[in-house]
C-alpha cells in the first residue's frame, strides 16, 4: 500500500502539455492554493472515500495548497472518478465549461483512467471513458490509489503548473 | 435460507387461505395474473408485513417480487407480464415504486396502477430505451432533465442543487421552501448508472462477484457477501466456518470504516470541523490496517464464491488487533466530542418513527435507530460471536450518529472476538453445481443488501439482481426532510441528508 508517484514519462508529457497550451507558469506560481472539483462520473465510489481522506488529518493537505471546492467556477482542477456513464456526460461537460482558463483535468483511478473502462455494460457506458470527452491532463492509477499516490499526484499536477518539479511530502 | 416448499399456498403464515401459486421454479414462486393481484390487493390489510425488499425483472417476461415475511426466508414470487404488463404492488406498497420505476427504465415493462410512472435511471442518454429488453426500444430523443413531482403551492421557492457538488456523490436534490422550512424535498439520481445488472450476465461467478462488489465501495464486503450467498445457495456449497470467520472480520472492518466516513461527512457538511478532522484521523490508520490485512483497503476480492480468496496472516490479523486496540482508545474523546460539537444540533431533526421504518423497509442505523432491532448477520453462522447491535427508539438524525457511534465499538468488539477464535481449516471450497438459482443476504454498514443470481448450465450468470440498503433510506430521507424547519446556524439539508448513510452508487446500479 505503499503511495506510488505519477510515472516519469507520464509527468514529462504534462510539463508539455500545460508549455503547449500555455497553461503553467506566471499565474499558478502565485501561491495561491490549487482547488479541486471532484465529479464522480459512474463508479463505485472508492477513489472519492480515498481522496475525502486527504483533506483531514494526517494528511491536511490544505498544508500543501490544496483544498476541496463544489462550485465548478471555482476549480482549478476537475477531478474525474469513474468510467464515464452516458448519463453522467452531461454533467461532467457542463462542469468543464463551467471552470475558468487555465483548467486542468486529472482521471483518478483506473476507470477514469482507461481510454477503455470496464465495469459497466456499453449502453451505460461512454465509448471512450472520459478522455473520449475531454483532454486528461494528468492519469492516476489505482483501483482506489491509496491517499499516499493520490496526494503525490495532486503535487505533481501543482509543481508541473507552477513550473517545479519533484514534490515532496510528509505524512 | 433455502426455501423449503410451504405446505399450501405461498405463505406459510397463513396457509388457510394462502395465495396460491402455479409452480415453482428454481427458488421462486411463480403466480399467475389473479393471484398476483390477490397479492397486490392483500398488500395493503392482511399481507401488511410482508416486508417488500426489492422488485426486478428478467427479459424473458417475469416480473419477481423479494418479501421477507418472518426474517428468517425470504420469499420470492414471480409473474408473467402480459403484452408487456403487470400489475403494480406501489399502491399498497409504496416502497415498491422506485423498483418498478427501474423495471420500466431497463425492461419496458410496464406497471399497472403505478404510484409512480416517472423515468429514474433512463435520463435519455442511452442509446436505446430498455436497453435490458428482449428487443430494446427506439433511441430516446436525448437528454432530458428529471421530471419534479408538481409543487402545488406558488408561494414557496424552489431551490435546486446538483448533480454536480453534492458531498456523497451525483445528485440533484430540490427543496421547496417556505421561508425557512422544507415543505418538500426531493433527490434524482442514475447519473452515475454503470449498467450493472446487464454487464453481469454471461460472466461466471468468479469475473462476475468481482463486479458485484463494486456497486458501492463503502460496502464492498457485504455485497460481496450477499453475493457469494447467492451464489452458494444456487450451487449447494456449503461454505468452510474459517472462511465465515474471515468474512465475518472483514465485514466487522468495513462497519467500522463505514460509520467514521459517514460521522466525518455529516461533520464536514454540518460545519463541525473539528468533529470531522478527528473521524478522518481515525478513519486513516484503519485503512491502512485493513490494507495490510486484505491486501486492499477496502478489502476488495477478499469474499470469494465458495469461501474467501486466502486466509488472514498473523501479521494482518495483528495489524488489525492493534488498529482496533488504538481505536478503542480514542473512541470515549470521540464520543465526547460528538455530543457537545454536532448532536446538539441535530437532536429532533428528519425523525423517522417506527411505523415509517416499517412502511418504508428501513433496515441497519436507520431502521435501528427507529426501534427495527433486525440485523440480517443473526441469519448466518458467525464464528461463534454474538451479534450487539444497539437498536433507540428517536429516530432523529442524533440518534443515527450515536448509534453509528455505538457501532464502531461494537463492531470493534466483535472484531477483536472473531480474531481471538483460532483459525481452522480450509477458506475456501469448490462450488457444488454449476447450475442453479439462489438468493444471498448480508448486513451492509447500513442495512441489508440483497443479491439475487441464476445460473446457467455452464455456471455462468443468466440474471441477477443486486439490491443496496440505500433505496429505501434515500426516500425516507425525502420524506421526513418535509416540515423541517432549518434554523438559523442550524444544521444545512445536506447535512440531515447525509444522516441516512446514502451510498448513490448504490442506488445508480
Amino acid at each position: 500500500m505503499t503511495s506510488v508517484r505519477p510515472d516519469p514519462a507520464q509527468v514529462q508529457a504534462l510539463a508539455a502539455r500545460l508549455r503547449e497550451t500555455g497553461r503553467g507558469g506566471a499565474e499558478a506560481a502565485s501561491g495561491a492554493p490549487l482547488s479541486l472539483l471532484h465529479v464522480p462520473t459512474g463508479g463505485c465510489g472508492g477513489c472519492r472515500l480515498e481522496l475525502a481522506l486527504l483533506f483531514e488529518p494526517p494528511w491536511d493537505s490544505g498544508r500543501h495548497g490544496l483544498r476541496l471546492v463544489t462550485d465548478p467556477r471555482h476549480a482549478d482542477v476537475l477531478v474525474a472518478t469513474g468510467p464515464l456513464a452516458r448519463n453522467a456526460a452531461g454533467a461532467l461537460l457542463r462542469a468543464w465549461e463551467a471552470m475558468p482558463e487555465p483548467r486542468f483535468l486529472l482521471a483518478l483511478g483506473d476507470c477514469a483512467s482507461d481510454p477503455a473502462p470496464d465495469g459497466g455494460a456499453p449502453y451505460a457506458l461512454a465509448p471512450g471513458g472520459v478522455r473520449g470527452l475531454l483532454p486528461v491532463d494528468l492519469a492516476l492509477r489505482g483501483s482506489p490509489p491509496p491517499p499516499g499516490s493520490i496526494l503525490l499526484g495532486l503535487l505533481t499536477l501543482r509543481d508541473a503548473i507552477r513550473g517545479r518539479a519533484g514534490p515532496a511530502i510528509s505524512r | 435460507m433455502s426455501g423449503a416448499v410451504p405446505p399450501r399456498g405461498l405463505f406459510p403464515h397463513d396457509p388457510a387461505d394462502g395465495i396460491r401459486n402455479l409452480r415453482r421454479e428454481g427458488i421462486r414462486h411463480v403466480l399467475d395474473g389473479a393471484a398476483w393481484a390477490q397479492l397486490a390487493a392483500e398488500l395493503g390489510g392482511r399481507l401488511g408485513q410482508m416486508r417488500l425488499l426489492a422488485l426486478w425483472a428478467e427479459a424473458s417476461g417475469q416480473v419477481h417480487a423479494l418479501f421477507h415475511p418472518d426474517r428468517t426466508r425470504p420469499l420470492i414470487a414471480s409473474v408473467p407480464t402480459e403484452a408487456g404488463r403487470y400489475l403494480a404492488l406501489s399502491g399498497p406498497a409504496p416502497i415498491a415504486a422506485p423498483y418498478e420505476r427501474m423495471v420500466r427504465d431497463l425492461h419496458g415493462f410496464e406497471a399497472m396502477h403505478a404510484r409512480d410512472l416517472r423515468p429514474m435511471l433512463d435520463h435519455g442518454a442511452w442509446p436505446a430505451t430498455a436497453p435490458m429488453a428482449e428487443r430494446p426500444g427506439p433511441p430516446p430523443r436525448g437528454p432530458e432533465p428529471p421530471e419534479w413531482l408538481p409543487v402545488e403551492d406558488e408561494t414557496l421557492s424552489l431551490v435546486e442543487t446538483g448533480p454536480v457538488g453534492a458531498l456523497e456523490g451525483l445528485l440533484r436534490t430540490r427543496l421547496a421552501m417556505r421561508g425557512r422550512e422544507i415543505a418538500a424535498a426531493e433527490w434524482a439520481h442514475g447519473f452515475g448508472h454503470r449498467g450493472l445488472l446487464a454487464a453481469l450476465q454471461g460472466r461466471d461467478t468468479e469475473d462476475a462477484a468481482a463486479l458485484a462488489e463494486r456497486l458501492a465501495a463503502g460496502a464492498t464486503v457485504a455485497h460481496a457477501v450477499a453475493f457469494a450467498r447467492a451464489v452458494e445457495q444456487a450451487t449447494a456449497t456449503e461454505i468452510p466456518p474459517e472462511a465465515a470467520r474471515i468474512r465475518a472480520i472483514a465485514g466487522e472492518a468495513e462497519r467500522v470504516a463505514a460509520f467514521l466516513a459517514t460521522i466525518g461527512d455529516v461533520a464536514r457538511a454540518a460545519g463541525a470541523e473539528r468533529l470531522a478532522a478527528r473521524a478522518g484521523a481515525l478513519l486513516s490508520p484503519w485503512r491502512d490496517a485493513m490494507g495490510a490485512a486484505f491486501g486492499h483497503r477496502l478489502a476488495r476480492l477478499v469474499v470469494r464464491p465458495g469461501g474467501v480468496a486466502r486466509a488472514l496472516g498473523a501479521e494482518g490479523a495483528a495489524a488489525l488487533a492493534d488498529a482496533a486496540d488504538s481505536l478503542r482508545r480514542s473512541l470515549a474523546g470521540f464520543a465526547r466530542l460528538q455530543a457537545t460539537s454536532l448532536a446538539p444540533v441535530l437532536e429532533g431533526l428528519a425523525v423517522v418513527d417506527g411505523e415509517r421504518a416499517v412502511r418504508f423497509g428501513a433496515s441497519g442505523i436507520v431502521g435501528r435507530a427507529a426501534g427495527q432491532g433486525f440485523d440480517a448477520r443473526r441469519l448466518h453462522p458467525q464464528a461463534g460471536v454474538p451479534v450487539e447491535a444497539s437498536v433507540a427508539e428517536e429516530g432523529c438524525a442524533a440518534t443515527r450518529l450515536r448509534l453509528r457511534l455505538r457501532g464502531i465499538e461494537e463492531a470493534a468488539v466483535r472484531l477483536v472476538a472473531l480474531l481471538a477464535v483460532a483459525p481452522d481449516g480450509p477458506a475456501r471450497v469448490e462450488l457444488g453445481r454449476a447450475r442453479g438459482e439462489g438468493i444471498g443476504c448480508a448486513e451492509a454498514p447500513e442495512g441489508e443488501a440483497w443479491h439475487f443470481v441464476r445460473l446457467d448450465a455452464e455456471g455462468r450468470v443468466a440474471s441477477a439482481f443486486l439490491r443496496d440498503p440505500s433505496l429505501p433510506h434515500a426516500l425516507l430521507a425525502a420524506d421526513v426532510l418535509r416540515s423541517t424547519p432549518l434554523a438559523q446556524g442550524g444544521p444545512p439539508a445536506a447535512a440531515l441528508r447525509l444522516s441516512f448513510g446514502i451510498a448513490i452508487e448504490g442506488l445508480d446500479l
